[in-house]
């Protein structure tokens, strides 16, 4: 047998091997073949050999080839480690992950006492999560070898049955099952491992079992729990909130913060579990021991179980914490804040205990003002003020800054204490109701700060942010929001050059970043923008988190292709993640035990998987795919590589997930201008539909080519009315209102897809889709009325004119840069629906006149079929695709004309050159200095604005030309 | 002030404002994941009161016989929490981590010209143990420290008697 021979004399054979790894390696496939070919020639049964091979062919892409010799190979069963190696190698590279079980299933049959073997195969069944198959491998493997870790294998593919099994089921067959198993176990003393009795914990926990599960803590299994600091301690509070068991899981936290005072979510826990107490343990507890109240000791032994208790122990860790003089702890401080919103929330009357919220605020401000920390310490309690207090509390907390308002500080203390002064003031909706003047003032401001924070701040740390860099962020907000609510773009220019300054003086600094990338975004300027995004170095998961901010506004700007390789890059990491590597973890955690994390890894998965920007990455990638072919051959080529079964919508909408990371961009804003959940979930949803709004395009189009395709049998029989179909739904989608701008800073703005639901494109693409419909119908009956078709073509006619028309209008147009970016919206729009257009002419001609279809489809047989092509149709598509032509010359000259006067310095440019902030600026020396920088600054933004605007018109000048001699060939 | 808790993969989403610090690498997603599977306990997460990551560590337990000993992968604080003793705070989650898994030492890679982390270390008693040439690869190409502190089980203090030659990576055990 030749897997003997192979086992025989390994040593041999892998000499003989060696040079086929190393060509593989090296990625010359070629080689490999070859290398491959010369062992076989000399050992022809040599099966590692072939399946070296095969896997060469595969990489070469090859699949067929790889795949009829894997299928050779694995009908003699091979039991060698290197052949199964290789074929689970090849295996995974084609997604077969369930061909490695077979092959190793089979193995393990030829030789069932083999460890390893039976090892290889349970993480096979791992990977494509067949629970039940898991578990018999996991006790054939623990009945070969009395090893604990193969039989907790065993537990945990019970206990991941309960995912597939509804809950009653998983409740009363098999949890009871996993439990009794591990309960053998601990009644033979054969449980070793901490992993064990965290698995155990967990069943227990999912039944239910709470009181059991503290026993397991409180008995000797719970001392084998020894790596998760603190988990013994939390888990058995939490167990004990479980059961109700509220005083006890009280006195726990209360025991957790003597012996640390900072740990913040040991008082969350505190105030959770007191606040179950309250009302309901105070008859009780009032008979234990008033009395014994009194001595501060004791207050350490007694459960808090009304707010006057709460504030009492929560003095008392002041007290303790003002012991500590310099090296005083922020929570004690924050707790009382925390019980004030609680009581708030409860209408409870704080002010009674603990005094002036305003006080609280200001004890934690005398000592911490000067960290870095203070504004996010103190934001959640900014609320809190009655709005009317604002300014009260503001000259309270400056009391404790030695400095007047106007005197510049001396050292970064006092910097940064005036910093977080300032935040607050934000925070509390002081700069809201500022008006215009006061608001520039306040910019200029925050800007003289910021050039003069550069004197006390050289000693930063090279790794930090500048201290001073927060000035040019506020200030940077105020303009940004001006800009929105005043419609002043010259404010988004200033904000843009300022922020460019500082970054050139502090680079790491993405806060600067995010905030550029956002402008450029809202007015149009890709390339600037794309420049700023390459400084943010977004990769791997970010690409998931933060896509949004970037990907699906470059398309906006006419950069279609970098759009697409964007949303490459993407699809790249999505479905590399999906497929092989993020399974590597979960074998893991299985051979180190880590049983906890299995099921969040198996939830990760899904929710990477069902991100709704993968799923917009993938259709825009095909559609942007899809602008591209200049000739019907090159269309049916793009189309055909997409591999879209257009009668499949294929996508799980409603599994779709939000992974958007929407609180990126810092804000010191008022609370309640923040993106609520509900602003969230409603931009979510709308983007969800335009997916599918963009998705059923794609499916249009692949059905339209799909009526080129020979109609044979019953599987096109029932794709004879698929594309009206289509054409019905997209006519009716209805999608939501893109919800109102706000000037909070992660608020999404609208992307060009946007803008073609309601708009003039999508009845232009509709029209043209019923043409195609018609054609293929006067197709299959020659003698039909070609009346509706030639109404569709004048309908095309004018539908497309208005579209270009409203382009052309809007380049025309432009007199501000938030306006730039709706005219390149609307020349990218037209150009792509232009394209779909081409796109469906090709289907027209060789609907109308199969002969010429494309020499790889139909040959000669189909032209004796087809009756003598219509005469007066082919005239009228010869018009239309004429009109289209010049449509699209028309545009393109349009976008000439604006490109030559974004050349120009315009008006725009000249209006937007000069430094606004600084008109009635009295010239001073240093003022005139800081003038003459700022309008530098200004102009390099402004040359740099210019510069991507250009760009978008030479690239979408480039396109549409194209696009003109495309329509050109189905003119003459 | 701190809340430490496990670092989960829900995390990956919202670790933005730490890892979007050019000086904080953002790894393959498998990275992260591993050492999730492998050693859940040493990756920990800090969260300021109003929910926000503000720093992470990572780490693992390693070697055989006197050489078992934790090691610091990775340990990152947000440019917007530091100074306030978070990554102290996390560096003594790992170390007791490592006392309660018996190890007799914590070790750690550092850039030599990261200064401000190698004080931080200092003053956290670790010491260089020796110099790892041309350990991150670049242009050039940066040696290391490779610093260490001892633990309790180390009752002798073998472990950190620091070594007078530098060594090559590949021979770093």
């Amino acid at each position: 047998m030749a897997a003997n021979k192979t086992h025989v004399d390994s040593v041999v054979a892998e000499r003989r091997l060696r040079p086929i790894y190393d060509w593989l390696d090296n990625g010359n496939y070629k080689k490999a073949i070859q290398e491959a070919d010369k062992v076989l020639k000399k050992q022809p049964d040599f099966l590692c050999a072939k399946v070296l091979r095969a896997l060469a062919f595969l990489r070469n892409g090859k699949e067929d080839t790889c795949d009829s010799i894997l299928e050779s190979v694995r009908s003699e069963v091979p039991v060698d480690e290197p052949t199964l190696q290789a074929m689970t190698i090849a295996y995974r590279e084609m997604h077969r992950f369930q061909n490695i079980c077979s092959i190793y299933a089979n193995a393990v049959q030829k030789e069932p006492n083999s460890e390893d073997l039976l090892t290889h195969l349970f993480m096979a069944y791992v990977r494509v999560g067949d629970f039940k198959k898991q578990q018999q491998t996991a006790m054939a493997l623990y009945k070969i070898r009395n090893k604990n870790p193969y039989y907790f294998w065993g537990v945990m593919s019970v206990v991941m049955q309960t995912r597939e099994v509804p809950e009653n089921m998983a409740r009363s067959v098999v949890l009871p099952l996993a439990e009794r198993m591990v309960v053998k176990m601990i009644e033979q003393g054969k449980v070793e491992a901490e992993q064990e009795v965290q698995l155990y914990l967990m069943i227990l926990e999912m039944q239910d079992k709470i009181k059991e599960a503290l026993d397991v803590l409180n008995g000797p299994l719970g001392e084998k729990i020894v790596s998760n600091l603190g988990l013994v301690h939390t888990k058995k509070a939490a167990l004990l909130a479980r059961l109700d068991r509220w005083k006890e899981a009280h006195m726990m936290y209360k025991k957790l913060l003597r012996e640390d005072l900072d740990r913040w979510n040991y008082y969350q826990e505190y105030f959770k579990t007191s606040m179950k107490l309250w009302n309901k343990v105070e008859s009780e507890r009032m008979s234990e021991a008033e009395q014994s109240r009194e001595q501060t000791d004791k207050l350490w032994h007694i459960p808090d179980v009304c707010p006057k208790e709460i504030a009492e122990f929560l003095q008392l860790l002041a007290d303790i914490n003002l012991e500590q003089g310099s090296k005083m702890f922020r929570a004690p401080f924050l707790a009382k804040l925390e019980l004030f919103r609680i009581m708030t929330e409860k209408d409870l009357n704080p002010e009674e205990l603990l005094g002036d919220v305003m006080e609280l605020i200001n004890d934690y401000f005398v000592p911490f003002g000067s960290k870095p920390c203070c504004f996010s310490d103190l934001q959640i309690y900014l609320p809190l003020v009655p709005s009317l207090r604002a300014s009260e509390l503001m000259n309270k907390l400056s009391l404790s800054y030695d400095l007047t308002e106007n005197q510049l500080p001396e050292n970064k203390y006092q910097m940064q204490r005036h910093i977080n002064l300032t935040k607050i003031r934000r925070s509390l909706g002081l700069h809201e109701n500022l008006s215009s003047e006061d608001k520039i003032s306040l910019v200029k401001e925050l800007l003289r700060r910021y050039d003069h924070g550069a004197s006390i701040d050289q000693v930063a740390n090279p790794t930090d942010f500048p201290i001073h860099d927060a000035y040019v962020l506020i200030a940077s907000h105020i303009l940004h929001e001006m800009s929105i609510n005043e419609q002043k773009e010259d404010k988004l220019v200033e904000a843009a050059a300022i922020l460019e300054h500082a970054l050139n003086h502090s680079p790491s600094n993405f806060h600067f970043k995010l905030l550029l990338l956002k402008i450029y975004s809202m007015i149009g300027a890709g390339n600037a923008a794309q420049s700023t995004y390459e400084l943010l170095d977004i990769k791997h998961m970010q690409l998931d988190s933060l896509g949004w901010l970037h990907c699906a506004h470059l398309s906006s700007t006419g950069l279609v292709s970098l759009a697409s390789a964007h949303c490459e890059a993407a699809l790249k990491f999505f479905s590399a993640n999906y497929s092989d590597q993020s399974l590597d973890h979960l074998t893991y955690s299985y051979k180190y035990g880590s049983f906890l994390k299995i099921s969040e890894f198996v939830e990760f998965r899904d929710r990477l998987h069902n991100s709704h920007h993968y799923t917009r990455c993938s259709v825009e990638r095909m559609l942007s795919e899809l602008l591209m072919p200049s000739t019907h051959e090159q269309a049916l080529e793009a189309i055909g590589r997409m591999d879209i079964t257009p009668s499949d919508d294929n996508i799980a909408w409603e599994k779709l997930r939000d992974n958007r990371d929407l609180d990126v961009i810092i804000s010191f804003d008022p609370k309640k201008k923040h993106l609520t959940p509900e602003q969230m979930e409603q931009t979510f949803l709308r983007e969800v539909e335009v997916i599918k709004l963009r998705r059923l395009q794609l499916r249009c189009l692949a059905a339209a080519f799909d009526l080129l395709k020979p109609a044979s049998g019953d599987a096109n029989g029932s794709c004879d009315d698929l594309l009206p179909r289509l054409i019905s739904e997209l006519s009716v989608m209805n999608l939501p209102t893109f919800p109102a701008p706000t000037t909070e800073l992660n608020y999404p703005i609208k992307s060009r897809t946007d803008f073609i639901h309601g708009s003039r494109h999508l009845p232009a693409f509709v029209r043209a889709l019923q043409l195609a419909y018609q054609l293929s119908e006067l197709r299959r009956d020659p003698q039909g009325n070609d009346a509706a078709a030639l109404n569709s073509m004048t309908k095309v006619t004018e539908e497309i004119s208005q579209v270009c028309n409203e382009a052309e209008e809007s380049l025309d147009n432009d007199h501000s840069l938030l306006m730039r970016r709706s005219a390149l919206e609307a020349a990218t729009n037209s150009f792509e629906t232009l394209s779909f257009l081409a796109l469906l002419c090709g289907v027209y001609k060789n609907l109308v006149w199969p002969a010429a279809a494309g020499p790889s489809k139909k040959g000669k047989k189909k032209k004796e079929a087809t009756d003598q092509p219509q005469p007066k149709l082919i005239e009228s598509l010869t018009k239309l695709a004429k009109h289209l032509n010049d449509c699209c010359s028309r545009l393109l000259e349009s976008v000439g004309r604006w490109e030559a006067r974004v050349a120009l310095v315009d008006k725009l440019n000249e209006h937007l050159c000069k430094w606004s902030l600084d008109e009635a600026e009295e010239s001073d020396q240093g003022g005139d200095e800081q003038n003459k920088r700022r309008d530098q600054m200004v102009v390099a933004v402004v040359a740099k604005l210019r510069h991507s605007y250009m760009t978008s018109a030479k690239e979408l000048q480039n396109l549409l030309s194209h696009r003109c001699k495309h329509f050109e060939a189905y003119i003459s | 002030m701190t809340a430490l808790r496990p670092f989960t993969c829900n995390d990956l989403f919202k670790f933005n404002n730490v890892n979007l610090d050019p000086l904080t690498e953002t790894y393959g997603l498998s990275f992260y994941l591993q050492y999730l599977a492998h050693w859940p306990e040493y990756f920990q997460v800090a969260e300021s009161p109003s929910g926000e990551i503000m720093g992470y560590i990572m780490g693992k337990a390693e070697g055989s016989g006197e050489k078992w000993h934790g090691h610091v992968t990775a340990l990152t604080v947000s440019p917007d929490y530091r100074r306030l003793g978070v990554a102290n705070t996390l560096m003594a989650y790992l170390e007791e981590v490592s006392e309660k898994k018996n190890a007799y030492f914590v070790d750690l890679f550092v850039r030599v010209s990261n200064k401000v982390a190698i004080k931080m270390y200092t003053e956290l008693g670790y010491i260089v143990y020796r110099t790892v040439l041309e350990y991150y690869s670049g242009d050039p190409d940066e040696d290391a420290y490779d610093m260490r502190k001892a633990l309790s089980r180390d009752v002798n203090k073998i472990s950190v008697v620091p070594l007078r030659h530098p060594v090559r990576p590949e021979d770093v055990d």
